[in-house]
């Protein structure tokens, strides 16, 4: 295909606000599958982001469209992950583009989302063209919908196009635009070759299968290739073009889309935003906008049931070959035994993998609760990365605790603005300055203690604004400030799991709060079980679970035997999803108390 | 050769108790002539189980037994005489319902042969036996007891039940001093427990009927218990309470892994080593037995694993305790976890035989199963090699 007759784009929308189901239209109107083959909302593929809504593995497909001019177009759609833990991603996947669809669903109007991804796109110099989608809906405001896209994108905005991508109308305008507007292509294909990997994924039989967009020059089946940021150097074994599947070509030219099978046999040798260039050119230059992965959040992974720990390793490490965005390294706690720290993009992306790993891989999980990587500045003037609560050094040789400052932007109608304030304000947050989008929303900017934000804070907006709020972020700094580690013990014993890293003013209520929680959860046992809050040695909350009074069945005799036997066996059983710490049990759900404290 | 008993169901009752999970039907009298010719049916088939010197121990439940005419029991007694033989000297158990068993009809119970009763009093006091959606009186309950004693029968268990909802501890004391007054060989006290299925429990989830909270619960049991023992009763197992020498031999059994033949809808038995049950389903039964065909309906065998957890927590539940061998003895004195519970004061070993405590008895259960835990345990590490040491 001639350069000029390309056009890259992807679809820059909202969880639910209609990008799959524009994507099923556009398949099925250059006839790049027929309705029948249509497995609803093709571009996602994994259960799990289904269920979620949430396109956690960006995919490309290529379209042929025939334009209005009679001439025949390829059509490159490239797929962008919906969600505040992955912008770099999504930043990526943008780079391959040259244009956007900016896609608005009338009913709902622009999300906090939207805009981010909107302004990485502006940032990315590509072209937007607008729509309002779900137009045939009666609660549509097709009109405030789109005053809001001429308030973010102003002159850009003059043709905003009306569509219904469920029922298909504007959707043959909207290709024709994307053919008239959004410009081919650049790069030159008589360079050596620059290609962009914006995803990958694994196969088992593959190995690994990048998706890439070649910027200069043309990548061949047999051609020795070099992956910039390792400096790894392989050998094409396929490459091709997507379609639904994946369509084997000799080569791949100058601003086409496709994948690329060389052996890799680890997605973290495949680095989303590296450059792949000719294996003799090691010092040609990459593309811009590489970033090494660097996970935000972490949690321990502690098996259950300590058998199963080799078990958690192999799922762990099979689960690396699918997600090259999570890092894990053995860790022991003396409550939980042998176990992983495991880092991760944001919370959404532990839920993922933590889910992962209990349906997939049937590993039963005991998750501690998440928490953000800190600087520590040691009397001694070094600086100390701590990523886990249980290795914060001694107080007395802290000079500084320094924990990461996130910029954050809540996108909210007005009349919802105090009650977010509040919940920003009850997270720490910094108010920086609101913004009017419209009259009626608001953009309401805060710097927030990530710490604060990883647990439950997105939820919590949402309930107070009736789900209408919406939260995206970007990180700013490290920052200083009167951080203290809170412990808790059980019957005396250091519960390492459940010590948190907390602001000195907050840690009374938490320990409050916590214990409670745990009071709740904890069953009552054989012997008495005492819950203790304690920053250092001062113990700042306590709860008592009683032990059994009666625990036996009134009635056994012959009829009887076999099934209360099963019950008995049936109680057993529960034991042994319980951690058994020193001689208290402790359910899986109490590891995860902190996370639903305000239940 | 082992000692065997005998238990006949009897599922017919005038209405069900709103608590009761056992197989019973109601409205269903005009079946009684042949319930009875089809026990004696399953009896006859089951003749080369006999033991040689006879059955030790009989004996009749249900529902209510005495619900059949006297004739009808006679003849399902004979024809267990006829085809398993009794002991001489063994235990012949019917139960009894004061609501539905006039006065006369104790001396023909006693006549036909049977040398021990059990009564269904639940309570002495009308206000319980009204929560418990009993059909009689306290007054009932109290005739009943003073007919068995003019029938000759000077064996006598009074069964009672606890933790009512509604009810209060003063309720439950009442009827301990009424009952230590008639001075019964045997009482038995069963917590109410909410069975799967039961009005009660249906009510209880719909927030119907007060839950009886565990510490009210445990109050109770130990109020009873106390009270009892005090008066001279023996505490042999969990819920039953006997003078000296009146333990109930039928159901010592069950607790201490003797065997046991059973007839009638769901029946248990256990014999050789495996455990069966007829259909719960009386036209089945019936249509089963009348057919020739056995009306077993399933069957186990105990893996070694649940062969041990079960002689552990049923023998745990006997005043007698359980016996350990040297092997199971010495892995469990190693653990931690059982010397947290000895140290607790749950349980004793004494020489060989490991029983609960006082303070162990209200908790059995929760003992059983952390020992049984233990002792899978040591079958592991016997298999493996000990866990790695936990950092």
């Amino acid at each position: 295909m001639n350069q000029s007759h390309i056009r890259n784009f992807c679809i820059v929308a909202h969880i639910d606000h209609g990008k799959s189901t524009l994507a099923d239209r556009m398949l099925e109107m250059t006839d790049t599958l027929t309705s029948d083959q249509m497995q609803h909302q093709v571009l996602d593929d994994m259960d799990l982001e289904r269920e979620r809504g949430i396109t956690i593995k960006a995919h490309a497909v290529r379209m042929a469209y025939r334009g209005a001019n009679g001439e025949e177009y390829e059509f490159n759609l490239i797929d962008t992950p919906g969600h505040v833990d992955f912008t770099y991603e999504v930043s990526r996947s943008l780079a391959a583009c040259e244009g956007a669809v900016l896609l608005v669903d009338a009913t709902q109007g622009v999300e906090a989302q939207t805009v981010s991804n909107l302004l990485l796109a502006l940032s990315d110099d590509l072209v937007i063209i607008p729509c309002v989608n779900k137009i045939d809906v009666a609660s549509a405001d097709v009109s405030g919908t789109k005053q809001q896209i001429v308030d973010l994108i102003g002159d850009g905005a003059d043709e905003i196009f009306d569509i219904s991508a469920k029922e298909g109308s504007g959707v043959q305008e909207l290709l024709e635009a994307i053919v008239e507007r959004i410009p081919p292509p650049g790069g030159a294909v008589e360079e050596g070759v620059r290609a962009l990997i914006f995803d990958s994924l694994y196969d088992q039989y593959r190995g690994v299968i990048c998706f890439l967009r070649v910027v200069d020059g043309s990548i061949s089946k047999g051609q020795k290739i070099r992956f910039h940021s390792t400096d790894r150097v392989y050998e094409v074994e396929e490459i091709g073009i997507l379609r639904l599947a994946r369509v084997p070509t000799d080569t791949l030219l100058t601003g086409e889309v496709g994948y690329l099978i060389a052996g890799v046999k680890e997605l973290s040798e495949a680095r989303v935003g590296d450059t792949v260039i000719d294996a003799d050119n090691p010092t040609a230059n990459p593309l811009p906008g590489y970033r090494p992965f660097q996970p935000m959040v972490f949690s321990g992974l502690y098996p259950i049931n300590p058998d199963e720990h080799q078990d958690l390793r192999d799922a762990l490490e099979r689960l690396r070959l699918n997600d090259a965005a999570f890092s894990y390294e053995p860790e022991t706690s003396p409550a939980l035994g042998f176990g992983f720290r495991c880092g991760f993009l944001g919370l959404l992306h532990m839920e993922i993998v933590q889910e992962r790993l209990e349906r997939e891989y049937r590993v039963d999980l005991i998750t501690t609760l998440p928490n953000v990587r800190y600087e520590v500045l040691t009397k001694s003037g070094e600086v100390r990365e701590v990523e886990s609560p249980a290795l914060l050094p001694p107080v007395v040789e802290i000079d500084e605790i320094r924990e990461p400052i996130l910029e954050a932007q809540i996108l909210v109608p007005s009349e919802y603005i105090g009650s977010c304030m509040r919940v920003a304000e009850d997270r720490r947050g910094t108010y920086l300055n609101t913004e009017y989008l419209d009259s009626s929303r608001a953009a309401l900017h805060y710097e927030l203690p990530l710490a604060e934000v990883v647990v439950d804070f997105y939820d919590k907006l949402k309930s107070v604004s009736r789900g209408f709020a919406s939260f995206d972020y970007e990180h700013k700094e490290m920052r200083a400030g009167p951080l203290v580690r809170l412990d808790i013990l059980i019957n005396s014993d250091l519960l390492d799991a459940l010590a948190v890293i907390i602001h000195r003013d907050k840690s009374q209520e938490w320990g409050k709060r916590l214990c409670g929680k745990l009071k709740e959860l904890i069953p009552r046992q054989m012997f008495e079980v005492i819950i203790q809050a304690a920053i250092g040695t001062k113990v700042i909350a306590r709860e008592t679970v009683r032990p059994f009074r009666k625990n036996v069945i009134a009635k056994c005799y012959g009829g009887d035997v076999s099934r209360k036997r099963k019950l008995l066996e049936r109680q057993k059983e529960g034991k042994k999803r319980m951690k058994q710490f020193g001689s208290v049990e402790i359910p899986q759900e109490a590891f995860l108390a902190a996370l639903k404290i305000d239940d | 050769m082992k000692s065997l008993g005998l238990y006949a169901h009897f599922p017919f009752c005038p209405c069900r108790c709103p608590y009761c999970g056992f197989t019973v039907v109601t409205g269903k009298d005009d079946l009684h002539e042949r319930y009875a010719t089809a026990l004696c049916n399953e009896l006859e088939a089951i003749a080369r189980l006999a033991p040689a010197e006879g059955l030790a121990s009989v004996f009749f439940g249900g529902g209510t037994p005495t619900r059949l005419e006297p004739r009808l029991l006679e003849r399902i007694l004979t024809t267990v005489r006829a085809s398993q033989g009794i002991a001489v000297g063994a235990e012949i158990t019917v139960e009894a319902n004061p609501g539905t068993t006039d006065a006369a009809r104790y001396a023909d119970l006693r006549q036909i042969g049977f040398n021990r009763i059990s009564i269904g009093a639940q309570s002495f006091f009308d206000q319980g036996l009204r929560l418990l959606g009993r059909d009689h009186t306290a007054a009932d309950a109290l005739g009943a007891f003073r007919a068995s004693r003019k029938a000759g029968f000077d064996n006598v268990n009074l069964d009672l039940i606890f933790s009512i909802p509604g009810a209060t501890d003063e309720d439950w004391r009442r009827t301990l001093d009424v009952v230590v007054d008639l001075r019964p060989e045997h009482i038995s006290t069963y917590a109410l427990t909410l069975e799967e299925g039961t009005s009660f429990q249906r009510r209880a989830r719909s927030g119907d009927l007060p839950v009886v909270c565990e510490d009210d619960d445990a109050r109770q049991y130990i109020g009873g218990l106390e009270r009892l023992t005090a008066a001279g009763y023996e505490h042999y197992e969990i819920s039953n309470f006997a003078l000296p020498g009146r333990r109930s031999r039928h159901n010592w059994a069950y607790w201490t892994g003797g065997e046991y033949l059973g007839v009638g809808v769901s029946a248990h038995r256990y014999v050789d080593g495996r455990r069966s049950w007829n259909t719960k389903d009386l036209p089945d039964y019936l249509a089963q037995v009348e057919a020739g065909s056995s009306p077993t309906e399933g069957g186990e065998r105990l893996d070694p694993a649940a062969a041990t957890s079960e002689r552990v927590w049923l023998g745990l539940r006997t005043c007698e305790g359980v016996k350990l061998g040297r092997v199971e003895r010495e892995g469990l004195a190693a653990k931690r976890r059982m010397t947290d519970l000895v140290r607790g004061g749950f349980v004793q070993l004494e020489g060989d035989r490991m029983k609960l405590t006082g303070k162990g008895i209200p908790v059995a259960d929760a003992v059983s199963v952390e020992i049984v835990t233990v002792i899978e345990d040591l079958a592991r590490d016997a298999q493996r090699g000990p866990d790695p040491p936990v950092p």
